[in-house]
C-alpha cells in the first residue's frame, strides 16, 4: 500500500506539492498524469526518502518513510525513467548485486527465472549490460522488483522512450504484478498507456491532484478531452 | 569569422573562474620559483665571496710570513717554510677559479647541483682532474635529492598541467552540453572552431606566464636590455613548449569521446613525456655507455703509482739521472714526500691519459645519446634550452672543468722543476706568479 | 554485504580494458625496476668489494717502510650496499661511497655516483620505490577518482539508493575493493622479490615495516581518492583535484622544502668547514709537523718534565710515535666536535622535511622508505662514523708500533712489512632498527596520523553523502 497524507513540498519560494493525498492499495495500479514540472517526480522522490516533505506523511505499507527509511525500502522497488545498470556487469550479475544489496539471496537458476519472468530474452541474461537497449534494462529493473518480492512498485515515466512492442510487454508484466497484489504508483504522460494499464488515473497539476477516475469507468476520448482541458487552464 | 568565435569564447571563459584561478596560481608559482632561484644564486655568490676573501687572506699571510722569515722573526722548518714552492704553489699561494653565476642563472639551477662551480688551483691537489673534485658545499644529500624549486621546474613540469586543465574539454564539453551538434550544423568547420578555442587559450596562458615573468624580472632587478637575447629565447621556448601541449590537447580533443577520457589521456601523456621517457633514457644511456667510476680510477692510479709510492728513492734517483737539467738530487727545504708527490703527480698525468679519455668519451657518448633522443620528450629539450640560457648546462660545466684542468696543469708544471730543484722563492717571485685562466 | 559490494567493484575494475592495462603496466614497471635495481646494486657491490679489496692488498704489500709514511699511503674504505637497498637507492647516489683513511685528518666521503651521469639525474631514479611512491598513487587515483561519482553520472546511484544500502557500507565496500587490488599488486611482488633477491636477509622487521610503509602510502591515496570522488559532483573535477594533490605533494612541496631548508639552515662550504677545523687545531691542537709551534713546544716540554729527561732521545719510547698519537688524540676531539655540529645541522634540516611532511605524505613515506632500506642520511653518517672509528684504531695501531720502535734523531725508522697485514680489516655492520627508531619514530607517528586522518575523512565523507 502506498499512501501520501497532506504532503506539501516547496523548493525555495516555489510550491511543488500542495497538501497532496494519494492512496494506492494492493492490486491497484495508480497512473499519475501531469505535464513537466507538475510535481510527479518530486512525489516519487518523497516516497523513496531521497528528499523529505515540508509537511505531511508518506507511507509505504503503513511504514513512515522518513522515520524508518531502510524498513520502508525493504518493501518497495523503484524503476527510474532511465534505468541505468553497471555496463561492465552482465544482466544476471546486476540483478544479483541489487537483490543481494536488498538482503535477498537466490540461486543462479532462480535469478534466471526472474529475468525470464520479466521478459528478458534468454540469450541476453549472461551478456554485459553495455549492449542492452533501454527496454532490456527496464526488464532487469522489473526482475529486481520481482526478486525483491516488493509489495510496492514506484515507476517514474517507465515507458517514455520505449518502442511500441517493449511498451506493450511492459504493460503486460505490470498486469501480472497487479494480480500478485502489488501496489503500483506510476507517473507518465502517456495517456494511452495510463488508460491501458492503470486501475486508477489521477491528474496532477501545480502540486495538486485535480482529478481522479477509475480507469474502467472512463473511455479514452473523454480522458483525453479532460486532460487537455486541465492542462490548458 | 575566427574573430567572431574568439569573441564568444572569451566571453564564455571570462565567466567561468578558470582564468582568474589559473592566473593567480600560475603567477604565484612563478613568483615563488624566481624568488627561490634568486636566493640560490645569492647563496652561490656569497660562497664565492667567502672563498675569495679566504684566498685574499691566504695571499696576504703568505707575503707577511715571507717578510717575517726574511727578517728572521719567524723560525721555520721544512714543513712550515712559506718560501718553498710547495707552500707557494700548494697552500698559501694557491688560487681559486670560479664558474660565476650569470644574470639569468636563477632561471634554472640545472647542473649546478651536481657539478662544482669552484676549483682550487694548487700543486697540493690530490685530485689532479677536476672531475674528481668534490662539491663546494657540504650539502645535505636530502636537499640534493630534492633539488631546487626553480622557474625551469614550474615551466617544464607544471605549466603543461595548466594547459591540460585549461583545455582538456574544449570540444568534449560542447558534446556533453549538446551544443556540438548545433555547431556542426553551422557552416564553420569543427577544426576551425577548435583552432580558435586553442588559440585563445594559448594567448591567455602565454600572456599570464610572460607578463608575470617580465614583471618579476623587473622587480628582481634583472637588466632586461642587457639580457635581451636570453630573455627572448626564454619566451620563445615558453611559447613553443606551451604550443606543443596545446597541440596534444587539440589532437586528443579531436579524436576522443568524453572529457574524462581526454583528461586521462592527457595526464598519461604528461606522465610519459615528463617522467617516464627521461627516466628510461637515463637508464639506457648509462647501460649503453657506462662511465668508469672514479673509484675505478683511484684503484687504477694506485696500481700505476705503486712503484713510486713504495720505492720512492729509487724512482726519484732514476728520474734525476735521466733529467740532468734538474741537477743533483737534493731534499733539504721541503719534506721528502713533497718531492715524491711532485713526481708522482707527473707520473699519474702521464699514465692516466687513456683512462680519462675513455671516461670522457663515454661521458660524451652519453650526452650525444641523450641529445639524439631528446626529441622524444619536449621536457628534455626545454630543460636543456633553459639550462643553456641560465649558463648551467652540462656543456657549460664541462667547459669549466676543462679550463680548470688546463690551469691546474700549467700551474703544476710551473712549480714542478722548482720543487725538484729544491728552490726557495722570494717575495718578488710570489708577487710575479703567473695567473692562468 | 561489504564483500558483495567489493566483489562487484573488483569485477568492474577487472573488466575495464584501460584499468587492466594500467594495472599490468604498473606491475611490469615494478618488476623491471626490481631487476634493474638488483643488477645495479650487484654491480655497485662487486665494484666496491673489488675496490676495497684492491686497496687493502696494495696496503698489505707496500713493503718495508716507516710507519708514518705507510699511514700516509692510506687506505680506501667503501660503503657496502644493504640488500634492502633493492627497494630504494635513497641518497646513495648523492652521498658518495668512498672514504680515504689517513693520519691527521678525517676526510669526507668522495665520489657521488650522481656526478658520473648527471645529465638526467633530476628526473629521478627508476627504482621500485619510485614505482611505489610516484606511479602507484597515480594508478590508485585513476581507479578511485570516479568510483563514486560515476555511479551518479551513469545513473545507477538512484536505483542503488532505493535498495536501502547504508552509505557507510557502500563506501566501505568500494574501499575494500581498491585495497584488495593494491594488496594483490604489492604484497606478492614484495615477498617474492624479497625472497629471491634478499639473499636470506629478507625476513627482518625492517622488511615488513617497509611493506607496511608502502601499503599505508597506497592507503592514504585510496582514502583520499574515494573521498574526493564522493564529494565532487563531476568526475573531471575529481581527477583534476586529485592529480593536483599528487603533483603538489610529490613534486612541489619537496622542492620548496629543499629551497627553504637551504636558506634557513645553510650547509657550510667545504673549504670553510675545513678551515675552521684547521684554525682550531692551530689554536688548541697539536701540530706534529710544526716543531716551532707553541703547543708542540709546550707538549714536548711537558713530556720531558714528566719523564725527567733533557732530550726526547732519552725517553724510554719513540717520541715521534708518541707525539703523533698525542696529536691524533687531541685533534680528533676537534674533528669529532665539528662533525657532530655538522650532523646536528643536518638533523635540523631533516626536521624541516618532517614538518613539511604534515603537508605531504610523500616526504614522510620517502624518508621512511630510505630509512628502512638503510640508504638514508643517518645510515650514511653511521657508515662515516664507523670508518672514522676504524681510522682512529688503524692510526693508533700504527703509532703504537712506532712508539715501540727505536728512536734515532733525524732518521726515519723503517718497519718490516708484517705489520701492515696484521692490522684488522674494516668490517662494517649495517645499522639495525635502533638507528631507525631513533630518527624516525616521530616521522612514523606523523605518517600514521596521515593515514588515520585520511581514513577519518573517508569515514566522515561516507556518512555525510546523502543516501
Amino acid at each position: 500500500m502506498i499512501e501520501a497524507k497532506n504532503i506539501t513540498k516547496k523548493f525555495g519560494s516555489k510550491t511543488v506539492l500542495k497538501d497532496l493525498n494519494i492512496k494506492v492499495n494492493a492490486g491497484e495500479i495508480f497512473c499519475l498524469l501531469g505535464a513537466n514540472g507538475a510535481g510527479k517526480t518530486t512525489l516519487i522522490n518523497i516516497f523513496l526518502n531521497f528528499i523529505s516533505a515540508d509537511s505531511g506523511k508518506a507511507y509505504i505499507n503503513n511504514i513512515d518513510v522518513e522515520k524508518h527509511p531502510s524498513d520502508s525500502k525493504k518493501h518497495l522497488a523503484y524503476i527510474p525513467e532511465n534505468l541505468m545498470l553497471y555496463p561492465y556487469l552482465t544482466g544476471i550479475e546486476n540483478l544479483k548485486y541489487f537483490t543481494n544489496l536488498a538482503g535477498k539471496k537466490y540461486t543462479k537458476e532462480e535469478l534466471e527465472l526472474f529475468l525470464s519472468e520479466a521478459g528478458l530474452q534468454k540469450n541476453y541474461i549472461h551478456k554485459r549490460v553495455s549492449v542492452f537497449s533501454k527496454g532490456m534494462r527496464q526488464k532487469v529493473g522489473i526482475a529486481i522488483a520481482l526478486a525483491k518480492n516488493a509489495k510496492v512498485l514506484l515507476l517514474d515515466e517507465p515507458t517514455s522512450g520505449l518502442d511500441l512492442k517493449s511498451a506493450k510487454e511492459f504493460a503486460d508484466i505490470l498486469k501480472k504484478l497487479k494480480a500478485g497484489n502489488v501496489a503500483v504508483l506510476m507517473t507518465t504522460h502517456d495517456l494511452f498507456r495510463a488508460k491501458e494499464t492503470g486501475t486508477d488515473i489521477g491528474i496532477l497539476k501545480d502540486g495538486k491532484l485535480i482529478d481522479k477516475f477509475v480507469s474502467e469507468e472512463i473511455n479514452y476520448d473523454t480522458l483525453e478531452k479532460l486532460y487537455i482541458n486541465h492542462i490548458k487552464i | 569569422m575566427i574573430k567572431h568565435i574568439l569573441y564568444f569564447e572569451w566571453k564564455n571563459i571570462k565567466r567561468s573562474k578558470i582564468v582568474i584561478w589559473t592566473a593567480v596560481i600560475l603567477s604565484l608559482l612563478i613568483f615563488l620559483s624566481i624568488h627561490t632561484g634568486n636566493l640560490a644564486v645569492k647563496n652561490q655568490l656569497d660562497d664565492i665571496k667567502k672563498i675569495k676573501q679566504e684566498e685574499k687572506e691566504r695571499h696576504e699571510k703568505l707575503l707577511t710570513d715571507i717578510e717575517k722569515v726574511d727578517a728572521g722573526e719567524k723560525k721555520v722548518n721544512a714543513y712550515t717554510n712559506p718560501k718553498t714552492p710547495y707552500m707557494v704553489g700548494g697552500k698559501y699561494g694557491s688560487y681559486d677559479i670560479f664558474k660565476e653565476p650569470e644574470e639569468l642563472s636563477f632561471i634554472s639551477m640545472g647542473q649546478s647541483d651536481f657539478f662544482p662551480y669552484h676549483y682550487r688551483i694548487s700543486v697540493r691537489n690530490r685530485q689532479l682532474y677536476s672531475f674528481l673534485a668534490g662539491d663546494d658545499r657540504m650539502e645535505n644529500p636530502l636537499n640534493q635529492q630534492n633539488s631546487n624549486f626553480d622557474l625551469a621546474f614550474v615551466l617544464i613540469w607544471l605549466l603543461p598541467l595548466f594547459v591540460i586543465t585549461f583545455s582538456y574539454n574544449i570540444l568534449s564539453s560542447e558534446k556533453e552540453f549538446g551544443t556540438l551538434k548545433l555547431l556542426k550544423a553551422s557552416s564553420v568547420s569543427i577544426t576551425k572552431i577548435l583552432l580558435a578555442k586553442i588559440l585563445l587559450r594559448f594567448i591567455i596562458i602565454t600572456s599570464i606566464t610572460t607578463v608575470s615573468i617580465l614583471l618579476l624580472f623587473y622587480l628582481y632587478g634583472v637588466n632586461i636590455s642587457d639580457n635581451i637575447s636570453g630573455i627572448s629565447k626564454l619566451f620563445l621556448f615558453i611559447c613553443a613548449y606551451t604550443l606543443f601541449w596545446f597541440l596534444i590537447s587539440a589532437i586528443v580533443n579531436l579524436f576522443s569521446k568524453s572529457s574524462i577520457v581526454n583528461a586521462g589521456i592527457m595526464f598519461a601523456v604528461w606522465l610519459l613525456l615528463i617522467i617516464t621517457v627521461p627516466a628510461i633514457l637515463n637508464i639506457v644511456s648509462n647501460y649503453k655507455y657506462p662511465v668508469a667510476t672514479r673509484i675505478e680510477y683511484v684503484n687504477f692510479i694506485r696500481e700505476a703509482t705503486y712503484e713510486i709510492d713504495n720505492n720512492s728513492d729509487k724512482v726519484l734517483d732514476e728520474y734525476f739521472l735521466s733529467h740532468p737539467e734538474l741537477g743533483t738530487r737534493k731534499s733539504k727545504n721541503m719534506p721528502f714526500w713533497v718531492y715524491k708527490n711532485a713526481l708522482k703527480n707527473k707520473i699519474i698525468k702521464d699514465v692516466s691519459g687513456n683512462f680519462v679519455n675513455h671516461r670522457n668519451s663515454q661521458f660524451n657518448k652519453q650526452i650525444e645519446f641523450i641529445n639524439n633522443f631528446k626529441y622524444l620528450s619536449p621536457a628534455i629539450v626545454m630543460q636543456q634550452a633553459l639550462d643553456k640560457i641560465s649558463g648551467n648546462s652540462t656543456s657549460d660545466f664541462l667547459k669549466f672543468q676543462a679550463e680548470a684542468d688546463e690551469c691546474n696543469d700549467k700551474w703544476r708544471m710551473y712549480f714542478f722543476p722548482k720543487i725538484l730543484r729544491d728552490e726557495l722563492m722570494s717575495k718578488n717571485d710570489v708577487l710575479n706568479l703567473p695567473k692562468y685562466r | 554485504m561489504l564483500w558483495l559490494i567489493a566483489q562487484k567493484e573488483l569485477k568492474e575494475i577487472i573488466r575495464q580494458g584501460v584499468l587492466k592495462i594500467l594495472i599490468l603496466t604498473v606491475l611490469v614497471l615494478l618488476l623491471v625496476s626490481l631487476v634493474i635495481s638488483f643488477s645495479y646494486n650487484r654491480y655497485i657491490d662487486s665494484l666496491h668489494n673489488k675496490s676495497e679489496k684492491e686497496s687493502r692488498e696494495m696496503w698489505d704489500k707496500q713493503g718495508d717502510k716507516n710507519q708514518h709514511s705507510a699511514a700516509h699511503y692510506g687506505l680506501y674504505l667503501l660503503k657496502p650496499k644493504s640488500s634492502s637497498a633493492l627497494w630504494d637507492n635513497g641518497l646513495d647516489r648523492y652521498t658518495g661511497a668512498a672514504i680515504f683513511i689517513e693520519p691527521h685528518v678525517r676526510n669526507n666521503t668522495m665520489f657521488k655516483a650522481v656526478q658520473d651521469s648527471p645529465m638526467l639525474a633530476k628526473w629521478g631514479e627508476f627504482t621500485p620505490s619510485f614505482i611505489m611512491l610516484y606511479i602507484l598513487p597515480l594508478l590508485i587515483l585513476w581507479i578511485t577518482f570516479n568510483i563514486v561519482s560515476k555511479e551518479r553520472e551513469q545513473g545507477t546511484y538512484r536505483l542503488l539508493k532505493s535498495q536501502g544500502v547504508s552509505s557507510l557500507k557502500w563506501i566501505a565496500g568500494k574501499t575494500s575493493a581498491v585495497w584488495i587490488i593494491t594488496i594483490l599488486l604489492i604484497v606478492p611482488v614484495f615477498l617474492t622479490a624479497g625472497i629471491i633477491f634478499g639473499k636470506g636477509a629478507f625476513f627482518t622487521v625492517e622488511s615488513f615495516l617497509l611493506l607496511l610503509t608502502y601499503l599505508l602510502y597506497a592507503g592514504i591515496f585510496i582514502h583520499i581518492g574515494i573521498a574526493v570522488s564522493a564529494l565532487t559532483k563531476k568526475s573531471e573535477i575529481s581527477i583534476i583535484f586529485l592529480v593536483g594533490f599528487w603533483v603538489l605533494t610529490t613534486w612541489v612541496i619537496p622542492k620548496i622544502t629543499s629551497s627553504i631548508t637551504q636558506n634557513i639552515y645553510p650547509s657550510p662550504l667545504e673549504s670553510e668547514f675545513k678551515k675552521n677545523i684547521r684554525d682550531e687545531i692551530y689554536k688548541n691542537g697539536i701540530l706534529r709537523h710544526d716543531i716551532n709551534h707553541k703547543n708542540t713546544i709546550a707538549f714536548t716540554k711537558k713530556v720531558l718534565e714528566e719523564y725527567n729527561v733533557n732530550d726526547v732521545s732519552e725517553l724510554p719510547f719513540n717520541f715521534n710515535g708518541y707525539i703523533l698519537q698525542a696529536a691524533e688524540d687531541t685533534n680528533n676531539i676537534i674533528f669529532d666536535r665539528h662533525y657532530a655540529e655538522l650532523h646536528k645541522l643536518y638533523k635540523k634540516q631533516t626536521n624541516v622535511y618532517t614538518v613539511s611532511g604534515l603537508f605531504s605524505p610523500f616526504i614522510l613515506a620517502r624518508q621512511l622508505s630510505m630509512g628502512l632500506c638503510k640508504t638514508d642520511l643517518w645510515s650514511h653518517i653511521n657508515f662515516t662514523k664507523a670508518t672514522d672509528e676504524y681510522r682512529k684504531l688503524f692510526i693508533k695501531t700504527i703509532n703504537e708500533d712506532l712508539i715501540k720502535s727505536p728512536y734515532k734523531p733525524n732518521q726515519r725508522f723503517i718497519r718490516s712489512n708484517d705489520l701492515w697485514e696484521n692490522i684488522p680489516k674494516f668490517k662494517y655492520k649495517l645499522p639495525g632498527l635502533k638507528l631507525f627508531s631513533e630518527h624516525y619514530k616521530y616521522v612514523y607517528a606523523i605518517y600514521l596520523l596521515w593515514f588515520l586522518v585520511s581514513a577519518g575523512i573517508l569515514l566522515f565523507t561516507s556518512k555525510k553523502i546523502k543516501f
